[in-house]
Protein backbone atom coordinates (compact mmCIF):
# COMPACT_ATOMS: atom_id res chain seq x y z
CA UNK A 1 0.00 0.00 0.00
CA UNK A 2 2.46 2.60 0.76
CA UNK A 3 4.99 1.19 -2.13
CA UNK A 4 2.42 2.47 -4.80
CA UNK A 5 1.86 6.33 -2.87
CA UNK A 6 5.82 6.28 -2.45
CA UNK A 7 6.01 5.00 -6.14
CA UNK A 8 4.01 7.83 -7.16
CA UNK A 9 5.58 10.70 -4.76
CA UNK A 10 8.69 9.96 -5.99
CA UNK A 11 7.33 9.86 -9.83
CA UNK A 12 6.16 13.88 -8.83
CA UNK A 13 9.62 14.45 -7.18
CA UNK A 14 10.66 13.44 -10.51
CA UNK A 15 8.97 16.23 -12.08
CA UNK A 16 11.22 18.81 -9.91
CA UNK A 17 13.13 20.85 -12.22
CA UNK A 18 17.04 20.75 -12.06
CA UNK A 19 16.22 17.15 -10.22
CA UNK A 20 19.57 15.01 -9.38
CA UNK A 21 18.28 12.98 -6.76
CA UNK A 22 15.75 12.86 -4.63
CA UNK A 23 14.78 9.82 -1.98
CA UNK A 24 12.90 9.05 0.96
CA UNK A 25 14.50 8.24 3.88
CA UNK A 26 13.49 7.09 7.44
CA UNK A 27 14.98 9.26 9.79
CA UNK A 28 13.96 6.72 12.80
CA UNK A 29 16.57 4.67 11.49
CA UNK A 30 18.21 5.92 8.19
CA UNK A 31 17.24 3.59 5.46
CA UNK A 32 16.45 4.69 2.12
CA UNK A 33 12.60 3.78 1.64
CA UNK A 34 12.96 4.46 -2.28
CA UNK A 35 14.97 7.28 -4.94
CA UNK A 36 14.22 8.87 -7.52
CA UNK A 37 17.05 10.33 -9.72
CA UNK A 38 18.60 11.56 -12.93
CA UNK A 39 21.46 10.02 -15.49
CA UNK A 40 23.90 12.07 -13.41
CA UNK A 41 25.97 9.88 -10.98
CA UNK A 42 25.37 10.97 -7.38
CA UNK A 43 26.27 7.79 -3.98
CA UNK A 44 22.46 8.15 -3.00
CA UNK A 45 23.19 6.33 0.54
CA UNK A 46 25.57 9.12 1.02
CA UNK A 47 23.60 11.49 0.72
CA UNK A 48 20.55 10.06 2.28
CA UNK A 49 22.58 9.45 5.51
CA UNK A 50 23.83 13.17 5.38
CA UNK A 51 19.83 13.87 5.64
CA UNK A 52 19.71 12.16 8.60
CA UNK A 53 22.30 12.90 10.32
CA UNK A 54 21.31 16.13 9.94
CA UNK A 55 18.05 15.40 11.46
CA UNK A 56 19.38 14.10 13.71
CA UNK A 57 21.72 16.95 14.43
CA UNK A 58 18.70 19.09 14.30
CA UNK A 59 16.67 17.08 17.09
CA UNK A 60 19.35 17.39 19.54
CA UNK A 61 19.47 21.01 19.12
CA UNK A 62 15.98 21.22 19.30
CA UNK A 63 14.98 19.22 22.51
CA UNK A 64 17.98 21.49 24.01
CA UNK A 65 16.38 24.78 22.97
CA UNK A 66 12.76 23.19 23.53
CA UNK A 67 11.82 25.73 20.77
CA UNK A 68 8.40 24.19 20.76
CA UNK A 69 8.36 22.94 17.55
CA UNK A 70 9.92 20.20 15.37
CA UNK A 71 12.38 20.54 11.69
CA UNK A 72 9.89 21.28 9.01
CA UNK A 73 12.47 21.78 6.35
CA UNK A 74 16.16 22.55 5.59
CA UNK A 75 18.01 24.21 2.80
CA UNK A 76 21.59 23.33 2.42
CA UNK A 77 23.72 25.46 -0.59
CA UNK A 78 26.43 24.16 -1.92
CA UNK A 79 28.45 25.76 -4.51
CA UNK A 80 26.92 23.16 -7.41
CA UNK A 81 23.61 21.83 -5.46
CA UNK A 82 21.14 22.62 -3.24
CA UNK A 83 20.12 19.69 -1.04
CA UNK A 84 16.28 20.34 0.35
CA UNK A 85 15.13 18.32 3.24
CA UNK A 86 11.76 17.83 4.50
CA UNK A 87 10.32 16.11 7.41
CA UNK A 88 6.91 14.41 7.43
CA UNK A 89 4.76 12.24 8.75
CA UNK A 90 2.24 9.57 6.27
CA UNK A 91 0.73 7.84 9.21
CA UNK A 92 0.81 8.21 12.79
CA UNK A 93 4.18 7.31 14.04
CA UNK A 94 6.44 7.51 11.24
CA UNK A 95 8.90 9.68 10.20
CA UNK A 96 9.94 10.32 7.41
CA UNK A 97 12.56 12.49 5.01
CA UNK A 98 12.27 13.77 2.02
CA UNK A 99 15.94 14.37 0.11
CA UNK A 100 15.79 16.02 -3.04
CA UNK A 101 19.53 17.43 -4.54
CA UNK A 102 18.86 20.05 -7.43
CA UNK A 103 21.27 21.08 -10.05
CA UNK A 104 21.72 25.06 -9.15
CA UNK A 105 21.95 26.12 -12.50
CA UNK A 106 18.78 23.99 -13.90
CA UNK A 107 16.66 25.31 -10.93
CA UNK A 108 14.10 27.94 -9.26
CA UNK A 109 14.63 27.53 -5.88
CA UNK A 110 11.35 29.09 -4.41
CA UNK A 111 9.66 27.32 -7.22
CA UNK A 112 11.41 24.00 -5.98
CA UNK A 113 10.61 24.35 -2.27
CA UNK A 114 7.27 25.12 -3.06
CA UNK A 115 6.47 22.14 -5.01
CA UNK A 116 7.55 20.11 -2.23
CA UNK A 117 5.55 21.74 0.50
CA UNK A 118 2.71 21.00 -1.72
CA UNK A 119 4.27 17.12 -1.90
CA UNK A 120 4.46 16.95 1.72
CA UNK A 121 0.64 17.87 2.10
CA UNK A 122 -0.92 16.13 -1.22
CA UNK A 123 1.17 12.84 -0.01
CA UNK A 124 -0.36 12.95 3.98
CA UNK A 125 -3.84 14.12 2.66
CA UNK A 126 -4.67 11.48 -0.25
CA UNK A 127 -2.62 8.34 0.33
CA UNK A 128 -4.18 6.46 -2.36
CA UNK A 129 -1.85 7.88 -4.89
CA UNK A 130 -1.97 5.87 -8.02
CA UNK A 131 1.40 4.01 -8.69
CA UNK A 132 4.06 5.57 -11.04
CA UNK A 133 7.41 4.28 -12.42
CA UNK A 134 10.23 5.08 -11.13
CA UNK B 1 2.43 -30.33 -1.13
CA UNK B 2 5.38 -28.78 0.86
CA UNK B 3 8.65 -29.94 0.75
CA UNK B 4 11.71 -30.00 3.85
CA UNK B 5 15.12 -29.58 2.47
CA UNK B 6 18.07 -29.40 4.58
CA UNK B 7 21.29 -27.44 3.13
CA UNK B 8 24.88 -28.98 4.39
CA UNK B 9 25.80 -27.41 7.40
CA UNK B 10 26.68 -23.72 5.98
CA UNK B 11 26.21 -19.94 7.57
CA UNK B 12 22.74 -18.51 7.57
CA UNK B 13 23.69 -15.72 5.09
CA UNK B 14 25.45 -18.19 2.47
CA UNK B 15 22.17 -20.50 2.97
CA UNK B 16 19.66 -17.17 2.23
CA UNK B 17 22.03 -16.22 -0.68
CA UNK B 18 21.67 -19.59 -2.12
CA UNK B 19 17.69 -19.65 -1.90
CA UNK B 20 17.48 -16.43 -2.72
CA UNK B 21 19.85 -16.68 -6.13
CA UNK B 22 17.81 -19.58 -7.05
CA UNK B 23 14.61 -18.01 -6.95
CA UNK B 24 12.80 -20.10 -4.16
CA UNK B 25 9.96 -19.36 -2.44
CA UNK B 26 9.42 -21.12 1.38
CA UNK B 27 10.66 -20.41 4.89
CA UNK B 28 13.87 -20.75 6.39
CA UNK B 29 13.94 -21.63 9.50
CA UNK B 30 16.74 -20.76 12.11
CA UNK B 31 15.64 -23.07 15.47
CA UNK B 32 16.49 -22.07 19.32
CA UNK B 33 16.11 -18.96 21.62
CA UNK B 34 17.53 -17.07 19.40
CA UNK B 35 16.04 -17.72 16.01
CA UNK B 36 13.28 -16.88 13.61
CA UNK B 37 12.01 -17.37 10.24
CA UNK B 38 13.06 -15.95 6.75
CA UNK B 39 10.48 -15.89 4.38
CA UNK B 40 10.96 -15.86 0.36
CA UNK B 41 8.78 -15.25 -2.49
CA UNK B 42 10.74 -16.22 -5.66
CA UNK B 43 13.68 -15.11 -4.35
CA UNK B 44 12.96 -12.08 -2.67
CA UNK B 45 12.99 -11.91 1.14
CA UNK B 46 9.13 -10.91 1.90
CA UNK B 47 8.99 -10.79 5.45
CA UNK B 48 11.30 -12.26 8.72
CA UNK B 49 10.42 -12.67 12.15
CA UNK B 50 12.45 -13.36 15.36
CA UNK B 51 11.94 -14.30 18.73
CA UNK B 52 13.64 -11.23 19.82
CA UNK B 53 12.05 -8.64 17.67
CA UNK B 54 9.18 -7.68 17.37
CA UNK B 55 6.67 -8.04 14.50
CA UNK B 56 4.91 -4.87 13.01
CA UNK B 57 2.46 -2.63 14.43
CA UNK B 58 -0.19 -3.87 14.07
CA UNK B 59 -1.75 -0.03 14.95
CA UNK B 60 -0.40 0.32 11.38
CA UNK B 61 -2.95 -2.61 9.62
CA UNK B 62 -4.92 -1.18 6.89
CA UNK B 63 -3.45 2.18 6.75
CA UNK B 64 -0.62 3.24 4.34
CA UNK B 65 1.87 2.86 6.81
CA UNK B 66 1.83 -1.20 6.72
CA UNK B 67 4.23 -2.05 4.01
CA UNK B 68 6.81 0.53 5.91
CA UNK B 69 5.94 -1.63 9.07
CA UNK B 70 6.23 -4.88 7.72
CA UNK B 71 9.65 -3.93 5.79
CA UNK B 72 10.86 -2.51 8.99
CA UNK B 73 10.05 -5.54 11.68
CA UNK B 74 11.81 -7.66 8.62
CA UNK B 75 14.99 -5.78 8.36
CA UNK B 76 15.30 -5.92 12.03
CA UNK B 77 14.89 -9.62 12.43
CA UNK B 78 16.84 -10.17 9.54
CA UNK B 79 19.55 -7.48 11.90
CA UNK B 80 19.25 -10.36 14.37
CA UNK B 81 19.36 -13.50 12.67
CA UNK B 82 22.45 -11.98 10.71
CA UNK B 83 24.10 -11.02 13.09
CA UNK B 84 24.11 -13.54 15.70
CA UNK B 85 26.52 -15.94 16.43
CA UNK B 86 27.20 -18.94 13.83
CA UNK B 87 24.99 -21.69 13.87
CA UNK B 88 26.70 -24.15 11.57
CA UNK B 89 25.84 -26.91 14.04
CA UNK B 90 22.42 -26.57 13.66
CA UNK B 91 20.08 -27.39 10.87
CA UNK B 92 18.12 -25.07 9.35
CA UNK B 93 15.10 -26.10 7.26
CA UNK B 94 13.82 -25.01 4.76
CA UNK B 95 10.05 -25.16 3.23
CA UNK B 96 9.33 -25.17 0.06
CA UNK B 97 5.97 -22.89 -0.28
CA UNK B 98 5.34 -21.91 3.63
CA UNK B 99 4.18 -18.80 3.77
CA UNK B 100 4.23 -15.75 6.75
CA UNK B 101 1.12 -15.42 8.19
CA UNK B 102 1.52 -11.85 8.26
CA UNK B 103 -0.12 -10.37 4.62
CA UNK B 104 3.29 -10.08 3.12
CA UNK B 105 4.66 -6.56 0.91
CA UNK B 106 6.23 -6.45 -1.86
CA UNK B 107 9.88 -7.67 -0.23
CA UNK B 108 13.56 -7.02 -0.81
CA UNK B 109 16.48 -8.22 -2.63
CA UNK B 110 18.75 -10.64 -0.60
CA UNK B 111 21.47 -8.00 -1.87
CA UNK B 112 19.27 -5.06 -0.57
CA UNK B 113 18.58 -6.88 2.82
CA UNK B 114 22.26 -7.15 2.96
CA UNK B 115 23.46 -4.25 2.28
CA UNK B 116 20.64 -2.46 5.13
CA UNK B 117 21.82 -5.45 7.42
CA UNK B 118 25.39 -4.26 7.08
CA UNK B 119 24.93 -0.31 7.55
CA UNK B 120 22.91 -1.13 10.61
CA UNK B 121 25.36 -2.77 12.18
CA UNK B 122 27.83 -0.23 11.74
CA UNK B 123 25.13 2.23 13.29
CA UNK B 124 25.28 -0.35 16.24
CA UNK B 125 28.66 -0.92 16.12
CA UNK B 126 28.90 3.36 16.93
CA UNK B 127 26.91 3.37 19.81
CA UNK B 128 28.06 0.29 21.59
CA UNK B 129 30.48 2.04 23.77
CA UNK B 130 27.23 3.44 25.32
CA UNK B 131 24.45 1.52 24.42
CA UNK B 132 23.10 -1.92 22.22
CA UNK B 133 19.84 -3.50 22.22
CA UNK B 134 20.22 -5.00 25.63
CA UNK B 135 21.97 -2.36 28.00
CA UNK B 136 20.31 -1.50 30.71
CA UNK B 137 19.41 2.34 31.49
CA UNK B 138 17.68 4.55 34.14
CA UNK B 139 16.41 7.62 34.16
CA UNK B 140 18.44 9.92 34.89
CA UNK B 141 17.42 11.58 38.45
CA UNK B 142 20.61 14.41 38.40
CA UNK B 143 19.01 15.60 35.19
CA UNK B 144 19.88 19.87 35.36
CA UNK B 145 18.34 21.35 32.43
CA UNK B 146 15.68 24.02 33.06
CA UNK B 147 14.08 23.21 30.15
CA UNK B 148 13.68 20.09 26.89
CA UNK B 149 12.01 18.73 24.72
CA UNK B 150 10.98 15.39 23.59
CA UNK B 151 9.45 14.15 20.11
CA UNK B 152 5.91 11.75 21.15
CA UNK B 153 8.66 8.84 20.49
CA UNK B 154 10.86 10.00 23.05
CA UNK B 155 8.22 10.53 25.43
CA UNK B 156 6.77 7.10 24.95
CA UNK B 157 9.75 5.20 25.95
CA UNK B 158 10.50 7.52 28.75
CA UNK B 159 7.20 6.68 30.20
CA UNK B 160 7.86 2.70 29.69
CA UNK B 161 11.60 3.03 31.66
CA UNK B 162 10.28 2.61 35.08
CA UNK B 163 12.99 1.77 37.31
CA UNK B 164 15.18 0.38 34.64
CA UNK B 165 14.73 -1.18 31.36
CA UNK B 166 16.68 -1.95 28.08
CA UNK B 167 16.39 -1.05 24.21
CA UNK B 168 15.06 -4.55 23.73
CA UNK B 169 11.94 -4.26 26.33
CA UNK B 170 10.86 -0.96 25.29
CA UNK B 171 11.11 -1.99 21.67
CA UNK B 172 8.12 -4.63 22.82
CA UNK B 173 6.29 -2.47 24.68
CA UNK B 174 6.18 0.84 22.42
CA UNK B 175 5.97 -1.53 19.35
CA UNK B 176 8.92 -0.15 17.55
CA UNK B 177 11.94 -1.84 15.90
CA UNK B 178 14.41 -2.76 18.49
CA UNK B 179 16.71 -0.68 15.67
CA UNK B 180 14.97 2.26 15.83
CA UNK B 181 14.51 2.26 19.62
CA UNK B 182 18.32 1.66 20.64
CA UNK B 183 18.65 4.50 18.63
CA UNK B 184 15.84 6.60 20.25
CA UNK B 185 17.44 5.86 23.62
CA UNK B 186 20.72 6.54 22.45
CA UNK B 187 19.58 10.45 21.40
CA UNK B 188 17.67 10.22 24.86
CA UNK B 189 21.62 9.42 26.94
CA UNK B 190 22.95 11.90 24.81
CA UNK B 191 20.18 14.68 26.12
CA UNK B 192 21.35 13.00 29.39
CA UNK B 193 17.27 12.30 30.32
CA UNK B 194 18.70 8.24 30.76
CA UNK B 195 21.44 7.26 32.04
CA UNK B 196 23.40 3.83 31.41
CA UNK B 197 25.46 2.24 34.67
CA UNK B 198 28.52 1.45 32.21
CA UNK B 199 29.16 4.20 30.62
CA UNK B 200 29.31 8.51 30.74
CA UNK B 201 27.14 10.14 28.27
CA UNK B 202 27.75 9.86 24.71
CA UNK B 203 29.06 12.85 22.42
CA UNK B 204 26.51 13.83 20.33
CA UNK B 205 28.43 12.98 17.11
CA UNK B 206 29.38 9.82 18.27
CA UNK B 207 26.74 8.89 16.34
CA UNK B 208 26.84 9.33 12.38
CA UNK B 209 24.88 7.55 9.52
CA UNK B 210 26.90 9.11 6.84
CA UNK B 211 29.96 7.22 8.54
CA UNK B 212 28.28 3.92 7.96
CA UNK B 213 27.76 4.00 4.80
CA UNK B 214 30.68 5.78 3.58
CA UNK B 215 33.41 4.30 5.87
Amino acid sequence: MLDSTLDGLLERVRQIEGLVVGCLVDASTGMVLGAARSERELNVPVAAAGAADVAHAISLMSAELATEGGLEDVIITLKGHYHLIRRFSPAPKLDFLLLVVLDRAGTNLAMALRQLRDLDVSFVGAPQLSAGSV
Amino acid sequence: MESVVYFAREPLVTRLGRLADSGQTGALRVPGDFGGTIYLDEGRIVYADSRRTPGPAMRFADTPGWSYAVREATVDAALELLSGRPRPALRQPFREGERAVVEEVGGMSYGDLLVEVERRQDVLDQMAEHVTPDTVVVRNALLDAPRLQVTELQWALLVRVGDKATPRELAWEAGHSVFSTTIEVFRLLVLRLLASASASAPRRDALSFVRAVAE
